[in-house]
């Protein structure tokens, strides 16, 4: 396995620098503890301040969201590129299908915003991602099953800062769930808000 | 004044044309339509919205696990050049990556709407608004912008500001944002193992057209120039003339 850091380089040195609001919750500013409940999941600073509530009057008020969609299509276009340079290896599993499973772990992924990510096409018939957020460097392998209506399987390697921490394998959507523990810790009154939320 | 045809570096980070449309039928049949109108240039995805299950496991007991909440689907549409966003009444372009001057953007708009229209299930255009965001790391406002303000304490100094307002203008609406100085974390420093503690400050114009009821689309057209052409007043009204100068301006 790589070192974290040099393997983050490898693959991302031509990836756009994103900037991103700096964590203010430690300032002890008055009304912080309402951003910690905020339900943005894509944190892209361009005008507002961190943790402030989208309330926009103006043009598109989803100018947050623009940056991670455009980190979409651009891993789209190269999958696609990717998936016709090793169709071979994947007889039993077509583009559409094999593109409906990278937005499967993909979409998920960028949820999470993370500072750098990488998108690889295996000949193993999976997806490499390499991600970095915060202290923590993570290796996904999504495993491209072949068998309808049975779940993809993943693997999750971890490491904060250079130190391992136990592996995880799993479905994708535990493997994923596992991943957000381990960035965001159980909070069940942030749960709490976000269903009140869907219920108003 | 005399406005520039180009700057460089532009520093644009987002250039967003909304177009808000009335339309003879439901936004989900719609999509259908727009989807059937675009040439083969243009692909579609799209992405989901709500809460997903990878968060809702976070919380919740194992058995109720599978639960997962899709309020409603973003639809997207994308080219080499740019990308698109349709809503319910609402037409959203940005670029794709940097941005490609008004001379490449605007005909893609143009392209984009005139096949859009050929589906004849838009009723009117009701509103245009462009908004451009300009970022600039590392620099203080103060020394690009003619723009102060005070207030009845004159040793206090701001250094970190965000400054919003909204006026109207030839019957135009504006939204201006500043942001002087905030702090930020440079993510390409930080993966390279170096803390990357930076500050940014933005220059947010937002120009808006409400109330019109365009049918033909040489009108809207000829509106979302209007309001490009304001867009571009404001924004070069407000830099000052050493910084514009700096910009290597071409007229």
């Amino acid at each position: 396995m790589p070192i974290p850091a040099a393997h983050i380089n490898e693959f991302n040195s031509n990836q756009q620098v994103v900037w991103i609001a700096k964590n203010y919750t430690g300032s002890g500013s008055t009304g912080l503890l309402r951003d910690n409940f905020s339900d943005d999941e894509i944190v892209f600073f361009h005008s507002k301040q961190p943790g402030f509530r989208e309330n926009y009057p103006g043009t598109y008020n989803s100018i947050l969201i623009s940056n991670s969609d455009r980190k979409l299509i651009h891993f789209e276009k190269s999958f696609k590129n990717q998936f016709e340079l090793l169709s071979a290896y994947f007889q039993n599993l077509n583009f559409q299908e094999a593109n409906e499973k990278l937005s499967s772990s993909l979409i998920s992924l960028l949820n999470i915003n993370p500072d750098v990510i990488s998108m690889e096409l295996t000949r193993d018939k999976s997806i490499f991602y390499t991600l970095k957020k915060q202290d923590y460097t993570f290796f996904i392998q999504h495993f491209l099953n072949e068998i309808e209506d049975d779940e993809d399987e993943a693997i999750l390697t971890v490491f904060k800062d250079d130190n391992k921490l136990p592996s995880y394998a799993g479905s994708l959507l535990q493997t994923i769930s596992e991943l957000n523990t381990l960035l965001e810790p159980s909070n069940t009154s942030k749960l709490e808000l976000e269903l009140n939320e869907l219920s108003n | 004044m005399k406005i520039p045809k180009k700057i460089s570096p532009d520093s644009i980070k987002d250039s967003v044309v909304e177009i808000r449309y009335s339309s003879k039928i439901p936004f989900e049949v719609a999509i259908g339509f727009f989807y059937k109108s675009l040439d083969d240039t243009y692909n579609y995805t799209n992405r989901p919205i709500g809460i997903g299950k990878q968060q809702l496991t976070n919380s919740i007991p194992s058995n109720l696990q599978q639960i997962g909440i899709q309020i409603a689907n973003r639809h997207l549409f994308y080219n080499e050049k740019i990308k698109i966003e349709l809503l319910p009444n609402s037409i959203i372009f940005n670029c794709l990556d940097s941005y490609i001057s008004w001379d490449i953007y605007q005909p893609e708009i143009e392209k984009t709407l005139s096949q859009i229209t050929k589906a004849e299930i838009i009723e009117n255009y009701t509103r245009v608004g462009l908004r451009y965001i300009s970022e600039y790391p590392n620099l203080d406002l103060k020394d690009c912008l003619k723009f102060s303000f005070s207030f009845n304490m004159p040793e206090m100094k701001s250094k970190t500001y965000t400054f919003h307002s909204e006026f109207n203008q030839d019957n135009l609406k504006i939204i201006l944002n500043l942001n002087n100085n905030i702090q930020i974390i440079n993510s390409k420093s930080a993966s390279q193992n170096e803390l990357g503690i930076s500050s940014v400050s933005n220059v947010d114009i937002d120009v808006i057209m409400e109330n019109i009821e365009e049918k033909s689309l040489e009108s809207l057209l000829s509106k979302i120039e209007i309001v490009h052409q304001k867009e571009k007043e404001i924004f070069f009204n407000l830099l000052t003339d050493k910084f514009l100068e700096s910009l290597n301006p071409v007229y």
